[in-house]
């Protein structure tokens, strides 16, 4: 009723107001901030009751209501809505704004919109990139009939703070998959007798991918070095990864052979994650004797430098990557290395570049890799072979030099 | 016979990828990818066809490859995918196997 009362401003004031929303807005940091002034202030340009914003889950298809004004238990109750059924739903499967002027069981599926009494409702899509998002609505607790020129504006403010909302999400994305990986690599190296390490991650250019490294040891004093690539980036790779990551150490404890470990994470990927695509190298070093076992799945091999003599790639079995058949039979490689010798483990973002064939990166690598100390040897192959240009994809580099008595006490160049 | 680009890498890999999904028809037993072509392929490329025979083994269907540049052997051959696809030298090759 006081709706009705209240004269409208006049359009080109609405899209005024709008357009200032959402510059405003975007000045936020935070995406609840964001999107809770956003409704407040489309309520109100729109003399409307209710106003909120649903995001899509992706991965559920689902819209999940994300900030709300009048309707806050809409976002209270943590409600979930289907894409294809209902207002929302439909609106989202559409793509196309939905003006609704009677409410009921039958048009909405959401209970909290018919309990709360909304008798008219006028919804659009948040589209991005062409890509749908979200959904954004408004109502009223009075019989309205919404105008096309309303659902105009409503559009409008949509499509602002679908852009707001898309640049928020990769820059939040960006920032948990940075912390994700910082989380995720060892922070510091462990202390291992008999050998010496050293190591290097460098996200690409300004995507984080999916690419680990770890260290770890075993209650025999056996070293363990993994290093990973899972297929794809963003926020699913950096999960994937983690989980691959733990899920190796698990296995690591239960059974001495690399190739059973990459196996059973091969059955684990296959039942939990069928989707994913992972090379993985598994090295299971003693640094006393020099032996070391190594299991490869689809990933590039070890660069070895033995003191004073030219760096070559390690001679290792390669079987396909982790996530085509669980069945395959795995093997092992048993190498030995003469104390003083260095062996480089990598990703291939350090040695593969545009055109280049693969055998250039890595004769490139093999030039620059001595026996010096890790440390050094990191420095001097990412200045060789990084420098100062971005990659495109992530890089891992990981170093360990069998100690001899000699340089048992050479702490490096940061020592 | 699907037959693939001579230069294959991250710009064109989805391209590759469809192609290769596109050839995998529910009826088809055998399919040759033909890489005749192709002197160049990266480790983007290299996931298409890991994923191609993925979806391959699902259906039922074998894959065949036919590569004929050293280097796009050489990058088979560090990935293992040589170890899960047999590879021929000519699609005559491959198509005579049987």
């Amino acid at each position: 009723v006081t709706a009705q009362a209240t004269p409208y401003s006049g359009a080109d004031e609405r899209l005024r107001d709008i357009q200032a929303l959402t510059d405003a807005a975007l000045s936020l940091l935070d995406e609840d901030a964001l999107l809770t002034e956003l409704v407040e202030r489309t309520k109100e340009i729109l003399q409307v009751d209710t106003a909120a914003v649903l995001l899509l889950d992706s991965r559920w298809g689902q819209l999940v209501p994300a900030a709300a004004a009048g309707l806050e238990e809409e976002v209270r109750q943590g409600v979930r809505l289907p894409v294809g059924r209902g207002f929302a739903g439909q609106i989202a499967a559409e793509r196309r704004p939905v003006i609704l002027d009677r409410v009921d069981h039958t048009t909405v599926l959401n209970p909290i919109l018919w309990n709360k009494r909304i008798q008219s409702l006028m919804g659009v899509p948040l589209i991005t990139g062409g890509d749908i998002i979200g959904v954004m609505h408004v109502g009223s607790l009075t019989p309205r009939k919404f105008t096309g020129e309303e659902s105009r504006l409503l559009q409008l403010a949509a499509d602002r703070a679908a852009a707001a909302v898309r640049s928020m999400q990769s820059r939040v994305d960006r920032a948990a998959v940075t912390a994700l990986q910082r989380g995720l690599l060892p922070g510091a190296l462990p202390d291992v007798p008999g050998a010496q390490l050293a190591a290097r991650y460098v996200p690409g250019n300004g995507v984080v991918g999916g690419d680990w490294y770890d260290v770890f040891t075993l209650d025999s004093g056996e070293l363990c070095v993994v290093t990973g690539d899972v297929a794809g980036s963003g926020m699913g790779a950096a999960v994937v990864m983690g989980r691959m990551r733990s899920a190796l150490r698990a296995y690591a404890l239960e059974t001495g052979d690399p190739a059973d470990v990459l196996s059973r994470l091969d059955r684990k990927m296959n039942h939990f994650e069928p989707d994913a695509l992972a090379t993985v190298l598994y090295a299971i070093i003693e640094p006393g004797t020099g032996q070391a076992r190594i299991s490869c799945a689809g990933h590039l091999p070890p660069v070895v430098a033995a003191p004073g003599e030219r760096a070559k790639l390690a001679e290792v079995a390669a079987d396909v990557m982790i996530g085509v058949d669980p069945c395959i039979r795995r093997q092992v490689t048993t190498l030995n290395f003469a104390p003083g010798t260095s062996l480089c483990f990598y990703t291939d973002g350090l040695v593969e570049r545009p055109d280049k064939p693969i055998d250039d990166g890595l004769a490139r690598l093999c030039d620059v890799l001595t026996a010096e100390h890790p440390e050094a040897a990191c420095a001097s192959v990412m200045a060789a072979l990084v420098g100062a240009v971005p990659t495109r994809d992530d890089i891992a580099l990981l170093i360990a030099r069998r100690t001899t008595p000699a340089t048992e006490g050479d702490a490096g160049p940061l020592g | 016979v699907v037959e693939l680009p001579a230069q294959i890498d991250v710009t064109n890999a989805q391209q590759v990828g469809e192609q290769l999904a596109g050839a995998l028809r529910p009826e088809a037993s055998v399919v040759i990818v033909d890489l005749g072509r192709t002197t160049f392929c990266d480790s983007s490329g290299v996931r298409m066809l890991v994923l191609a025979t993925r979806r391959a083994t699902a259906g039922g269907i074998r894959l065949r490859l036919v590569v004929t540049s050293p280097a796009v052997l050489r990058i088979f051959e560090l990935s293992g995918l040589d170890s899960l696809l047999p590879v021929y030298a000519s699609v005559g090759e491959a198509l005579d196997a049987g």
